[in-house]
């Protein structure tokens, strides 16, 4: 049996100051160990979201909201077990680093749950060889790229196992071979430890493989759904300001030259099968 | 004119326990106007190497020759305004380096501290804002309310606003959505084209493939490629064995031809492959 370990009903937020709100009336729910998406343009409203699941942002006063984590609802009684379950990796790495070199970075959330010292040192040694950044264990944070940065974000976030794991475009630095190998951990880790995962992006392609997308428009949400769902209604992805997956586009672009593609052919697996196919026949 | 870097070297931290080489024995000369991609793993030496166009690292040995500046060693911190005047960049997360308390006033900033007059300043930085999608209304807020991907656009506007000839940009549309990033993408590509070099970081070899001339490839520290955009997709096995990849376009052509479906030429943008896709069928069915 699944279960759902986030429920939000009715939820709104408002910027001090501002004149729009930044999140109109959202409700979704996440099944544990799915991995959801969340897409939508710049300023729609993806990291406000991501910030008020765990508390660091407080929704607008409504009777009717309501934010449910792995059964526990957000107030301030239970909003640090909330944040124990909860591990966010940001979009800008710089504004993550605590520790004075990498290892004592990856360290901070471990001596904030009183993790034993033992057990720290193997977490912390296991979490940067994960993500390819053991040998730079007593670098400072000034030494390292932006990418390397991201990576000990990670680490950090992956050492305290939280049961849930927001990703707020926090590959967005990477090349393609370090991002598909940060995601394969990801994944892995959400395999084998039940994890669930909520991914942030803009990479359209990495949502292709997601159980779930969430879309997001100006605040809104415009849409939730299987990939395969979501982008066959192009006219709602073109409203959002949202780009197409590979396959789609190449099925439009072939459609401009005269070239009609099925419906059914909704990955590149299926296109190469299709066209190939089509090949032999000539 | 053009931009040469003679056998480049910078070591950080020298002399300290923290040394290490950020950059090998770099030598490379690039055609003014040109677009220019570099590429290569985090952690290759990219950042490094841009930074030394507006001399903010100067070479701890060799020589950099560029809009009418040598930098050595040696150069000192005396006359690089007049450099800087020429050569922006604009660095990863530029959002970072707002500070003004309008809009209007940020964009300002570098006009003016390059020694525009106050009315030119205001006119150029009113231009690029508008240019970058940045509505007029928006002017006189402070520019910390707005959105991570608004913020990004009004520094990049800041860097526009002095028209530098060479513009230097670390993976400005990282964390920006797709439509946002080809509206800002597009946008360097017309500056390259009214007449001015840009250089470019990036992973995305999509953008590669669309926007740039020439490519620059790093690998820990030493230039291990200068090419043609074109030369370099023609190449699947080198680009492999360094962990690069071809466009989506090229990869997946390449996998067409593996099941037997072969086009002439490697496709390196989407355009390219829906047209060879449909020529190729068309012949048959004529």
């Amino acid at each position: 049996m699944t279960k759902q370990i986030i429920e939000v009903e009715n939820l709104s937020y408002k910027y001090k100051d501002a004149t729009d709100l930044a999140l109109k009336n959202i409700s979704f729910k996440v099944q544990e160990n799915q991995w959801l998406s969340i897409i939508g343009h710049n300023g729609s409203g993806k990291s406000t979201l991501s910030r008020l699941l765990n508390g660091l942002l407080v929704p607008e006063e409504n009777p009717d909201t309501k934010i449910v984590i792995d059964g526990l609802e957000l107030n301030s009684e239970n909003l640090w077990k909330i944040r124990d379950k909860i591990g966010i990796v940001f979009q800008n790495p710089d504004n993550q680093f605590v520790g004075t070199n990498v290892q004592d970075d990856v360290a901070f959330g471990l001596e904030n749950r009183n993790v034993p010292r033992s057990e720290m040192i193997k977490r912390v040694d296991a979490a940067l060889s994960a993500v390819g950044m053991q040998s730079y264990k007593n670098a400072e944070p000034q030494m390292l790229s932006g990418g390397q940065k991201q990576r000990v974000a990670i680490a950090g976030i992956i050492a305290i196992e939280p049961k849930i794991i927001i990703l707020d475009e926090s590959t967005s630095m990477l090349d393609p071979e370090g991002r598909n190998s940060i995601l394969k951990l990801i994944r892995k880790l959400q395999q084998q430890k039940g994890m669930t995962v909520i991914s942030i992006t803009h990479n359209i392609e990495e949502t292709l493989h997601s159980d779930d997308i969430l879309v997001l428009d100006s605040g809104k949400k415009v849409a939730q759904g299987k990939p395969e769902k979501i982008f066959s209604n192009m006219e709602m992805i073109k409203k959002a300001g949202l780009g197409l997956p590979f396959i789609y586009e190449l099925k439009q672009e072939l459609s401009k030259n005269g070239v009609e593609i099925p419906s059914d052919v909704s990955t590149e697996e299926k296109m190469v099968e299709y066209l190939c196919q089509l090949n032999s026949k000539m | 004119m053009s931009i040469e870097f003679k056998n480049v070297n910078y070591i950080y931290n020298q002399g300290t326990p923290f040394e290490y080489q950020g950059l090998k024995d770099i030598s490379f000369n690039l055609t003014d106007g040109n677009f220019i991609a570099i590429i290569g793993h985090t952690g290759s030496g990219k950042s490094t190497l841009l930074q030394h166009f507006d001399a903010l690292l100067k070479p701890t040995s060799g020589e950099i020759k560029l809009a009418g500046f040598d930098i050595t060693s040696k150069t000192t911190n005396k006359n690089l305004k007049s450099l800087r005047k020429k050569v922006g960049i604009v660095f990863q997360f530029p959002e970072n380096q707002l500070f003004a308390e309008t809009i209007l006033k940020d964009a300002m900033f570098g006009p003016l501290n390059f020694g525009m007059d106050a009315d030119l300043a205001e006119k150029n930085a009113k231009k690029w804002l508008k240019r970058l999608g940045i509505k007029e209304e928006l002017y006189e807020q402070s520019p910390f309310d707005l959105s991570g991907g608004q913020m990004r656009r009004v520094a990049i506007a800041g860097v526009l606003a002095y028209e530098p000839e060479i513009l230097c940009l670390d993976e400005p549309a990282a964390g920006l959505d797709p439509v946002g990033r080809k509206e800002i993408m597009s946008i360097f590509k017309e500056y390259q084209k009214n007449g001015h070099t840009v250089i470019l970081i990036t992973h995305e070899m999509d953008d590669v493939a669309q926007y740039a001339d020439d490519v620059l490839v790093l690998q820990q520290a030493k230039l291990i490629k200068h090419t043609t955009v074109a030369d370099l997709f023609e190449n699947p096995e080198w680009l492999a064995e360094h962990y690069l990849n071809q466009p989506h376009a090229a990869r997946f052509a390449q996998t067409l031809k593996q099941n037997g479906f072969k086009l002439k030429q490697t496709p390196l943008t989407i355009e390219q492959l829906a047209k060879s896709i449909s020529k190729k069928m068309r012949e048959y069915n004529e």
